[in-house]
């Protein structure tokens, strides 16, 4: 829940606005678009989730700029570019950038992470919590301390440390 | 990696790091291949995640497309803007307090008021050995917001254990399915043995409260606050005491 919206009500609360709007000028069926528009939710619902993503206007004009995006990535192979945004969803092209654009999202990307998914199935409970909480969830230490139960965010910095060295193990074992 | 560069490394993944601290790790990394390889290590762990979390959330909306689609198969475009005007004119009626005290009366029920808030879930990691275990799938679903899929699933997990059993009733309160989630919720609230017992009574009094019981609503509720006086979660004490109070 985000400030008492769930991830599906944000989905059926812009689905068939953007659609419409995607649809004449995008040449795609509704299956295409309806496909970048779910891309477009995970998106944002994870920056919101994590923090990484400071709402400055409506969910949904994030929603319509990150969709924007999702469609010219699927628009490029047949040399269209995507229409501007509807009036009231404008969202600037540097505010876009900024969302878009992170290492992890280059990581994403570029490599094939199949492997080191695989393996973190590995991590015994108490490490695969924290490494969510660190990496996903982008806490610190002393509030997974809190949030976890353990005496001090010291006590999360060695375990988190002890986690990591034993995931890169089985990477380099498994993965390279 | 010394304690200054895990600092700054926990600072840049906590989002908390300054443009200067920020150049100072990248300058550490520049004359430390090794902190540079360990950090890279963790931006893969990090992406790694966010994409298999995508992979779970994508499939969640593609489970709720497929409902849609099967929900309106067929379906002429007037029989969908003749729905669709009717939800409008119900959530109008019952979905805004003040129209819907303007048409019903002021004794019109003020259930809405009190927000549902999931308990914090503690299968988040859960399953993480096999990723298509029914717990991680309802754990998923809980924690997407997909409250009536997640009942669905926690449903099939063993139904003697009391942890499954709770997130159960939760999450059907959480689908706004009152009256399963009161029969889910009421024997868990009364077995004083299991953790659970004390959020339970939580969540029945909103189950209550919601179904316009408020007479049970406020029993429950206020069991709850005499039992757990501490209770450190500041949400739920706070609506208990919305109950109690109204």
């Amino acid at each position: 829940m985000y400030e008492g919206v769930s991830f599906t009500d944000l989905y059926n609360q812009h689905r068939n606005k953007f659609v419409n709007w995607a649809r004449p000028w995008s040449g795609l069926d509704e299956s295409e678009i309806v496909d970048a528009f779910q891309d477009a939710c995970v998106i944002l619902w994870q920056k919101m989730e994590s923090g990484s993503l400071v709402l400055t206007a409506k969910p949904g004009t994030f929603l319509f700029g990150i969709g924007r995006n999702m469609l010219r990535e699927r628009l490029r192979d047949k040399r269209r570019q995507p229409a501007p945004l509807p009036e009231g969803f404008q969202i600037a092209e540097s505010e876009m950038d900024q969302l878009m654009n992170s290492p992890e999202e280059d990581i994403i990307q570029t490599q094939n992470l199949d492997c080191l998914t695989k393996i973190m199935g590995q991590l015994g409970e108490g490490c695969a919590a924290i490494v969510r909480l660190t990496y996903y969830e982008n806490k610190k230490s002393n509030e997974i301390a809190e949030m976890a139960g353990y005496a001090s965010g010291d006590v999360v910095r060695q375990m988190r440390r002890r986690c990591m060295a034993q995931l890169r193990e089985l990477y380099e074992k498994h993965c390279l | 990696m010394n304690n200054r560069d895990e600092l700054l490394i926990e600072k840049y993944f906590s989002r908390d790091i300054t443009p200067a601290e920020q150049k100072e790790l990248q300058q550490r990394m520049a004359d430390d291949a090794e902190l540079a390889e360990n950090f890279r290590f963790q931006q893969t762990t990090a992406a790694a995640i966010i994409k298999k979390e995508r992979a779970q959330l994508k499939a969640v909306l593609q489970a709720t497309e497929k409902k849609r689609t099967e929900g309106t198969g067929g379906w002429s475009v007037w029989t969908r803007y003749s729905i669709a005007a009717a939800a409008a004119i119900a959530l109008l009626l019952f979905a805004i307090p003040d129209t819907r005290r303007a048409i019903l009366g002021s004794e019109a029920p003020m259930a809405q008021e009190i927000q549902f808030t999931p308990y914090p879930n503690k299968f988040a990691m859960a399953g993480a050995q096999d990723a298509k275990t029914t717990l991680e799938n309802a754990s998923n679903a809980y924690q997407a917001g997909s409250f009536a899929t997640a009942a669905e699933l926690f449903g099939q997990i063993d139904p003697q254990q009391p942890s499954y059993i709770f997130y159960r009733g939760v999450a059907l309160v959480g689908a706004k399915e009152y009256a399963s989630g009161i029969a889910v919720l009421e024997p868990i609230s009364r077995d004083n043995g299991n953790e659970y017992s004390g959020p339970a009574l939580y969540y029945l009094a909103e189950a209550y409260w919601k179904s316009n019981n408020k007479a049970a609503a406020k029993n429950a509720a206020k069991t709850y606050l005499d039992l757990l006086p501490k209770q450190n979660d500041a949400v739920l004490r706070k609506n208990a005491e919305r109950i109690t109070n109204q």
